[in-house]
């Protein structure tokens, strides 16, 4: 048995027998970190953020539909939109702490950065595979909040057809404006190892949230809700992604030149 | 033989003016296999830790296949096994899926998986979470991780810490033949040196960050040197007959003690005894065990 491996690992070992293309490369390591997610919290959070939200709406009209239903005539869809934001915006900032806290509390727990970083891979690609991973779990939530909200609405009885521009806007927009605050949760979590820290200021960054309609728009926690005084969305996404690409920059830049123990 | 495949110069890494690691300058040769010893703390790991590019070197350098580790980093690593300290794996995923995820990164054919999985005797539990391996097994999986890129070098930080005899007993025998079947060359750190004395081929000590030994192991034998013991039936009296031949002999529990002598210095010393009168039940040669020698060298910290 042994006499056999021998041989065949003789054989494998003539550089024919590697492939060189995409070694160490970045698509490699945001596959390896997908097969990672498996039978882990990772993907059940991503889907129970937007499905908890929905559920808190619904039975919020649920517990008082005549009243709101009165309150809103004319307009009840964009009260649902603007209803559903709100606590969306919550559980994305949570949603946004907790994951990053999973995914790279992980690698803590189990020593794998050491491991992971003496393999032939770029410092930068490890960092950025990770990232990447984190924005499309998180866009999978906005989808299904999207989705959801849109079957809820016409549960409701709002009609099926709904201001479809107004809901995108809202269900996907508060992504790209949280990204400064999702590249701040994630190199805290990265960066120690300690994931108290970094959740701590994740639960910070939701209660600073609930009030931040009455603070000034440069705080990151803001962004996300879309509310500024220019009044337009648009506004805080270019804000949170430029803020979030700095961000993200400046920790990378800690993480490749880290000492790994 | 003497193509050089690791070698550092004056490797020095200090933190905040305590140098953890100072001056050390170790060389493998292809075939090695290399046994880094030193107590607990010495700086084992953090030389480790910087042959692998994990910490940068406060001074000093690190060459690897000839070339400087710094600026040859991917290339180098590419031909680099490692497993440093306690394995890393994912204990909700099963060793085949632990050892997947590296693939997926190291983009190597998935043949190796299988491979690498028979050579460290994995076959038949590779489909079970990690988490409830033993210890053992966890470790063979760190070594099977270690070699799924067919390494040319192979770097273990104390791969059998924490393993029952059997277990280190079978790591020691898979490192064996490393260079022997896959002509890897093997640098393996131990706190032990009864663990390493019968795989390894060169030894370095390091004490307190400085390398203070490096030779091949059969230098460290010579080193310990033995004592003469007799067993006779008046030792007191054969003491007068002995020290004629030997100004160190002394009587202790009953039993002779000198300096070793040689075979012929032996042979006259008993027939003289006998011619004496007396009976010589027992000439033993004691070895001075590579261990105390081992232990005199790091200053007996060594727990």
């Amino acid at each position: 048995m042994s006499q056999t491996t021998a041989s065949q690992n003789t054989a494998n070992r003539t550089p024919a027998g590697r492939t060189t293309a995409s070694r160490g490369t970045l698509l490699g390591l945001f596959s390896s970190d997908c097969l990672k997610l498996k039978r882990t919290m990772a993907l059940p959070l991503a889907i129970l953020g937007p499905f908890g939200v929905v559920a808190l709406t619904a039975l919020n009209y649920g517990l008082r539909y005549d009243y709101l239903y009165k309150l809103y005539e004319g307009k009840h869809w964009s009260a649902l939109i603007s209803n559903t934001i709100f606590l969306s915006f919550l559980a994305l900032l949570l949603g946004m702490s907790l994951l990053a806290s999973q995914l790279a509390g992980r690698e803590h727990q189990t020593h794998a950065w050491k491991q992971t970083l003496a393999l032939p891979v770029s410092r930068l690609s490890v960092y950025t595979a990770k990232f990447l991973l984190l924005i499309l779990l998180l866009s999978f939530s906005c989808l299904l909040l999207f989705g959801g909200t849109w079957l809820l609405g016409g549960l409701l009885g709002f009609g099926w057809e709904a201001p479809l521009a107004q809901l995108a806007i809202k269900s996907f927009y508060p992504l790209p404006a949280g990204l400064a605050c999702l590249a701040l949760q994630y190199g805290l979590s990265v960066a120690f190892r300690n994931q108290a820290i970094a959740m701590s200021v994740g639960v910070l960054g939701v209660v600073i949230g609930m009030y931040s309609i009455s603070l000034p728009d440069f705080i990151i926690w803001k962004l996300p809700l879309l509310e500024n005084n220019a009044g337009y969305p648009e506004w805080s996404v270019v804000a949170g992604t430029l803020l979030g690409v700095v961000l993200f920059t400046a920790w990378s830049l800690h993480f490749v030149r880290k000492d790994v123990n | 033989m003497s193509e050089l495949v690791l070698e550092t110069r004056q490797l020095t890494k200090k933190y905040k003016n305590r140098a953890a690691v100072n001056g050390v300058s170790m060389s493998l040769d292809r075939g090695d296999i290399y046994g880094f010893l030193g107590p607990n703390g010495a700086g084992k790991t953090t030389t480790i830790r910087m042959l692998l590019g994990l910490i940068r070197p406060t001074a000093g350098s690190v060459h690897v296949f000839g070339k400087p580790l710094a600026a040859n980093r991917m290339e180098i690593l590419r031909r680099v096994g490692s497993l440093v300290e306690y394995p890393s794996y994912y204990g909700h995923l099963t060793a085949r899926e632990n050892l997947e995820t590296l693939r997926r990164i190291l983009d190597v054919p998935k043949a190796h998986i299988d491979e690498v999985l028979s050579i460290v005797r994995l076959k038949g539990e590779e489909n079970r979470a990690v988490k409830g391996y033993s210890l053992g097994m966890k470790q063979r999986l760190g070594i099977a991780s270690a070699l799924l890129a067919h390494p040319e070098l192979l770097i273990l930080d104390e791969p059998t810490n924490g393993l029952d005899p059997a277990g280190i007993h079978e790591i020691r025998e898979l490192i064996k033949s490393m260079p022997r079947e896959y002509g890897v060359t093997v640098l393996i750190s131990s706190h032990l040196l009864s663990e390493i004395e019968h795989m390894a081929n060169r030894v370095g000590i390091i004490r307190e960050g400085k390398l203070i030994f490096q030779d091949s192991i059969d230098v460290l034998k010579r080193q310990a040197s033995g004592q003469l013991r007799l067993a006779t039936s008046d030792p007191s009296e054969a003491l007068r007959v002995v020290t004629r031949y030997s100004g160190q002999a002394q009587l202790e529990d009953g039993l002779i003690r000198l300096d070793l002598l040689t075979n012929e210095q032996t042979g006259r010393l008993v027939s003289n005894l006998v011619e004496a009168g007396h009976s010589v039940y027992r000439v033993e040669e004691e070895r001075k065990s590579l261990e105390d020698l081992f232990l005199n060298m790091v200053g007996g910290e060594s727990l």
